[in-house]
């Protein structure tokens, strides 16, 4: 083959790196919701309507940072129906995250064409902009990956530390993570389980909200209501591959993007593999996380249990 | 005062009159269009529409229905037959068996579905269905990307994993090793037509490995890779539409699908009674797809006079079958 290696695994590591960040804040949104013990299957209609909110709000104002916040600020929107729905009335998580999702998919189409009827269908949103490093940015295999990124890529990976620092340092994160484990016990040494919980899945929503303008404002500055292709799901696996961990987090969202990534670049080999097998390289990885083929882990174990504080 | 009012009416009833001759053959055509998507999708749907607005300037009597879903294509087609409808267009491959079963119940009304005819089965005679002729489209654009390039490589994004993706990829690389010898054709196909952000990664990984000309065969996934492509300052060719608009600067042309024409030239057929069913229309290449840049035909910043000749010498003997795709 004709291809040179070293071209093959930097670009190969380049694309994995730009997958990665709408995996990742999404990931990190529900890594949050699921240590306070709210599974929250509404993920991936958070990130679609994020990511609406994205497009109009960079498209009206000519900024992709105020479509960045009015990302963020839907999402939060959204989940506090959401927040209602898992902790005040106490519905069963799976079915109202299911329902939202295809709830979200209808508001998202019909908003859009609403919206946008009258003016031409190809309007480019403004886009982040990206930092390049001189000089390192040209370096083999690794340059154009971690020196030539969007600017939300950084701040993606800022996201994912601070969560990590505030979950293990912080008596916020301590908090957190009792209401997740044993909300009585947290109840009963003080701590507001319905306060925390909402807070965790609003903290959701803004994680899907990003990861929704990360799509438009990073990757291809349009909307469609298709954009988001399952990816909130996937977001579900990374976060037990992760073992509910935001460090680790980093790399299983990573890992999953370079899957993507790989069932792309093996295409321009000749090799004897069909390429519906290739395509389906992260599904398959996705059922070997949720399988506990990677060692077994433990979920938080009020995980999908309401809490109800007179039972 | 009444010699003014007794010109006024002659003028008129001359203008009625020179309009009747004008129109006398479409005055009782009438033609009924049902699309899957939205008339302002500018693409797919907006073609045909605009197609049907032609056809209402030169006096054929229309209707359309827009969004219909799958479920209520039946019942909305059969409400055009019903309604006596001389010629009813189902646009899209969604009426693709459809038009062949219900057809025979209307033998004096004609029936175009906007793809190919379905396999095994008969055709009925007031049914019509087109051949696009993708594989000979993507022989023409992987020569024109070869053209194009002053890199190792050019490259497809395709869409969803079918049979006509794949022999699309096969034939633009075929092409393009054949237009440059030297150069190298990559494909990769990303098995979704509305995955923006893989269709991005997929043209960014062709151009990391040395392609500098990128087309692509996917809608949304397509949007997503001029997007990626263009960025990177490659070069890229749209396709379905006229996507100057997404890159203005990287774009060479757009293939665009001619719909409007395919639907105002089923409509005359009927009008004139040379419609001719029970098969596959096989218009030339170049009326089914047009090369266009805006209001030209290609960017002429990045393509000069002499490459788009080379193209169109290509692309006309593609039409002819003097050159037949392997694939």
């Amino acid at each position: 083959m004709d291809i040179p290696e070293l071209a093959f695994l930097t670009t190969w590591i380049a694309a994995s790196v730009r997958l990665t960040g709408p995996l990742l804040l999404a990931s990190i949104g529900e890594l949050i919701s699921e240590r306070a013990g709210v599974l929250n299957v509404g993920i991936e209609g958070t990130v679609l309507l994020g990511a609406l909110a994205a497009y109009l709000g960079a498209i009206w104002s000519g900024s992709p940072w105020i479509g960045a916040l009015a990302a963020a600020g839907m999402g939060m929107l959204v989940n506090v129906f959401l927040a209602w729905m898992y902790v005040v009335v106490k519905a069963s998580q799976v079915v109202v995250g299911i329902i939202f999702n295809v709830l979200a998919m209808g508001i998202a189409s019909y908003a859009f064409r609403t919206i946008m009827g009258d003016i031409p269908r190809i309007q480019t949103a403004p886009m982040m902009p990206e930092i390049s490093v001189p000089g390192l940015k040209d370096l083999p295999l690794i340059g154009p990956a971690l020196f030539g990124q969007s600017v939300m890529f950084y701040i993606t990976i800022l996201i994912a530390l601070g969560t990590g620092w505030l979950m293990y340092r912080t008596r916020l994160g301590l908090n957190l993570r009792a209401v997740g484990e044993y909300p009585k016990a947290a109840a009963a040494a003080g701590i507001n389980v319905v306060r925390m919980r909402i807070i965790a899945v609003l903290a959701c929503g803004l994680g899907g909200g990003l990861a929704g303008a990360y799509f438009v404002l990073v990757q291809i500055g349009l909307f469609r209501d298709t954009i988001v292709q399952g990816r909130g799901f996937i977001a579900l696996g990374i976060v037990i591959l992760a073992r509910w961990n935001p460090y680790l987090a980093i790399l299983a969202a990573f890992g999953f993007a370079s899957m993507d990534a790989l069932a792309l670049s093996l295409q321009l080999f000749d090799l004897p593999i069909p390429t519906q097998a290739l395509v389906a390289l992260p599904y398959l990885l996705t059922v070997l996380a949720v399988s506990g083929v990677f060692g077994r882990s433990r979920n938080p174990a009020a995980l999908m249990t309401p809490y109800h504080a007179d039972r | 005062m009444s010699y003014v009012n007794t010109s006024k009416i002659v003028l008129s009833t001359a203008a009625v009159l020179m309009l009747g001759t004008a129109s006398l053959a479409q005055a009782e055509t009438t033609v009924a269009l049902v699309l899957p998507g939205s008339i302002a999708d500018g693409g797919w749907n907006a073609g045909a529409y605009q197609g049907l607005q032609a056809l209402k300037a030169d006096g054929f009597d229309i209707a359309f229905s827009e969004n219909v879903s799958q479920a209520d294509i039946p019942a909305v087609v059969q409400g055009y037959a019903d309604d006596g409808y001389d010629l009813v267009i189902g646009h899209g491959y969604q009426f693709g068996s459809l038009f062949a079963e219900i057809s025979e119940e209307y033998p004096e009304q004609a029936f175009f579905a906007t793809t190919s005819a379905p396999g095994n089965t008969e055709i009925p005679s007031n049914a019509l269905y087109v051949e696009f002729r993708y594989t000979d489209a993507a022989y023409g654009m992987g020569a024109l990307a070869a053209l194009m390039s002053d890199g190792k490589a050019v490259g497809v994004v395709g869409g969803g994993d079918n049979p006509t993706t794949q022999g699309m990829a096969k034939a633009f690389v075929e092409a393009a090793e054949a237009t440059k010898p030297g150069l190298k054709g990559y494909a990769i196909v990303t098995g979704d037509y509305n995955d923006a952000a893989k269709g991005r990664e997929a043209a960014s990984t062709m151009i990391g490995n040395g392609a500098d000309v990128i087309w692509h065969t996917a809608d949304i996934t397509g949007i997503g890779a001029i997007e990626g492509a263009s960025s990177q300052g490659a070069q890229v060719i749209g396709m379905f539409a006229d996507q100057t608009e997404l890159a203005p600067s990287a774009m060479g042309t757009s293939l665009s699908a001619n719909n409007a024409g395919l639907v105002q030239e089923v409509a005359k057929m009927v009008a004139d009674g040379s419609f001719e069913g029970g098969g596959m229309w096989e218009p030339a290449l170049g009326f089914s797809w047009l090369p266009v840049y805006g209001d030209a035909s290609y960017n002429t910043d990045l393509i000069s006079d002499d490459v788009w000749a080379q193209f169109l010498d290509i692309w006309s003997k593609v039409d002819s079958g003097e050159i037949e795709p392997a694939s």
